[in-house]
């Protein structure tokens, strides 16, 4: 895929340029917004509305990382997304998480036996609860670090804030992680237990 | 050796784990790490969560976020030209915008040009003076066109070389008596008007009007005098006979020369209560016009252009 090819020709109104890019991208944008969000509803309203917005601005796109710029406004369209949630609650966000099917298991194509996909599904549990128990800012830089892969540079370009905050809030997102974990210790793996 | 552990350690702690430390940053700080037991401990801790974290699954895509090309989709744009349009349209306003420009000052100072307030008002004055005459020299020639066409009807073709004739004639007695009984202040050799005005050079009193309304059959009759017959163009016609009509023949090729006035004609005709000459349709005047006309166009069409440009890139 020759990305700035197809960037430019977006910028030209090209659709189907644009839409090459989004079928690249959403998965990592939609993923982003799922950690964020807590739920597939939420996050797939703030994955499709980021798509847009990212389609209005791409004139304004002067280079650099389109993946960061992409999920810059995939970030922010989650923000706005959480306020609005916050001014209006409809449902708990843990609740709603918990009736969502386990991810990983639709497309998997495995016979996994019963025990198995128990520990695996409890631990996605364990782990997305914990995201949600983060303040918002440390989550988005946890997800991006440890679900998403990016680096300190990255995320710092992503969110708009300096290096220093970015290993900052990683760092206390990461203790409060492994508290939040502490308390779901019997239904990690052995080799995952934190108090061994 | 065990220390407590401050916020820095920590950020150190995961910067070390995720590869963001510089070598020399490295190097110091698995200096520590060996020395430090606790750091250690810490780090093994950060380690297994870190693990954990990352076994977070992927979530499956609900759907495909692609955008709708019938609700977003606009035509690329075809080939370079496409923002020429909008300069091409640009570049015709303003053209037309100056024949418009062109035009409306055409009108206004060519108006100016041909019938000046002094010279019109001199010649409104003479016309009314001879008013009679004038009358005469419409009616006459009819009259005696249809007794010997062939002797008196000046064709459009002769009658301007009859007005260059007249001057090299000798003038009637009666012409050459005016011009001595009023010699000053007529117009000069190249028939430039006095600086009066046409009115300072011509004679105002009864006496040169009865010669004038004598003289003019004559001319008419035997000599070269143009005749203000309505044959000759509209515009030259009527602005010779009063000219005539006052018998100073030395003025005739003067006046003959002067540029036609097309608003003196009809006050002429109109104060000799003669219906004028009817106007060619297409003389001088309808240039300005048609300037303002395809101006018109031209900027209405271009600034249509260009609002449809505007409006596609939108």
């Amino acid at each position: 895929m020759d990305e700035a090819a197809l960037i430019k020709a977006a910028q030209r109104g090209d659709i189907d340029s644009y839409n090459t890019l989004v079928l690249h991208y959403q998965s990592q944008a939609y993923n982003v917004a799922y950690r964020i969000m807590g739920n597939a509803d939420s996050a797939a309203d703030a994955t499709q509305e980021a798509f847009i917005s990212a389609y209005k601005a791409l004139g304004r796109f002067r280079g650099g990382s389109f993946k960061a710029w992409l999920l810059r406004i995939v970030t922010n369209a989650c923000y706005d997304e959480l306020r609005r949630y916050k001014r209006r609650p409809q449902a708990s966000l843990d609740v709603l998480y918990l009736e969502d099917p386990a991810p990983g298991t639709a497309f998997t194509g495995q016979v996994e036996n019963p025990e198995s996909h128990a520990q695996r599904m409890d631990l996605q549990s364990a782990l997305q609860e914990c995201f949600q128990g983060l303040p918002d800012d440390q989550r988005m830089v946890a997800v991006l670090c440890d679900v998403e892969g990016f680096s300190y540079d990255e995320i710092a370009q992503i969110t708009g804030v300096a290096l220093g905050t970015v290993k900052s809030r990683l760092s206390r997102s990461r203790a409060r992680l492994r508290d939040c974990l502490q308390g779901f210790e019997e239904l990690l793996p052995q080799a995952y237990r934190l108090s061994q | 050796v065990s220390t407590s552990l401050n916020e820095q350690d920590f950020i150190q702690l995961n910067a070390y784990l995720d590869g963001e430390l510089s070598t020399g940053e490295r190097e110091v700080f698995e200096a520590r790490l060996a020395g430090d037991v606790s750091l250690r401990q810490e780090l093994d801790a950060l380690r297994v969560t870190v693990s954990l974290v990352r076994m977070a699954e992927r979530a499956p895509l609900p759907r495909n976020f692609t955008l709708d090309p019938a609700v977003y989709g606009r035509p690329a744009r075809r080939s370079g030209l496409s923002g020429f349009w909008p300069a091409l349209s640009t570049a015709g306003a303003a053209l037309s915008t100056l024949l418009v420009v062109a035009g409306l000052l055409f009108l206004r100072g060519g108006g100016a040009a041909m019938a000046p307030a002094e010279v019109s008002e001199a010649l409104r004055e003479e016309a009314a003076e001879f008013e009679a005459p004038t009358a005469q020299t419409f009616e006459e020639p009819e009259a005696e066109m249809a007794e010997e066409p062939a002797a008196a009807e000046p064709t459009e073709e002769e009658a301007p070389m009859a007005m260059e004739a007249a001057p090299a004639e000798e003038p009637s007695a009666e012409a050459q008596m005016t011009m001595q009984a009023a010699p000053e202040p007529g117009y000069d050799e190249e028939g430039a008007p006095p600086p009066g005005g046409l009115g300072g050079g011509l004679p105002s009193e009864e006496p040169a009007a009865e010669e004038a309304a004598e003289s003019a059959p004559d001319m008419v009759e035997g000599e070269a005098a143009p005749g203000p017959t309505p044959t000759l163009t509209p515009f030259a016609a009527p602005t010779t006979a009063p000219t005539v009509g006052v018998g100073e023949a030395g003025d005739r090729a003067a006046v003959a020369e002067a540029p036609p006035q097309p608003g003196l004609a009809q006050e002429q005709a109109a104060a000799a209560g003669v219906e004028p000459p009817a106007r060619p349709k297409y003389g001088a005047a309808p240039l300005p016009v048609i300037l303002l006309v395809v101006g018109g166009l031209g900027l209405a069409a271009s600034l249509f252009g260009l609002f449809i440009s505007l409006r596609r890139r939108r």
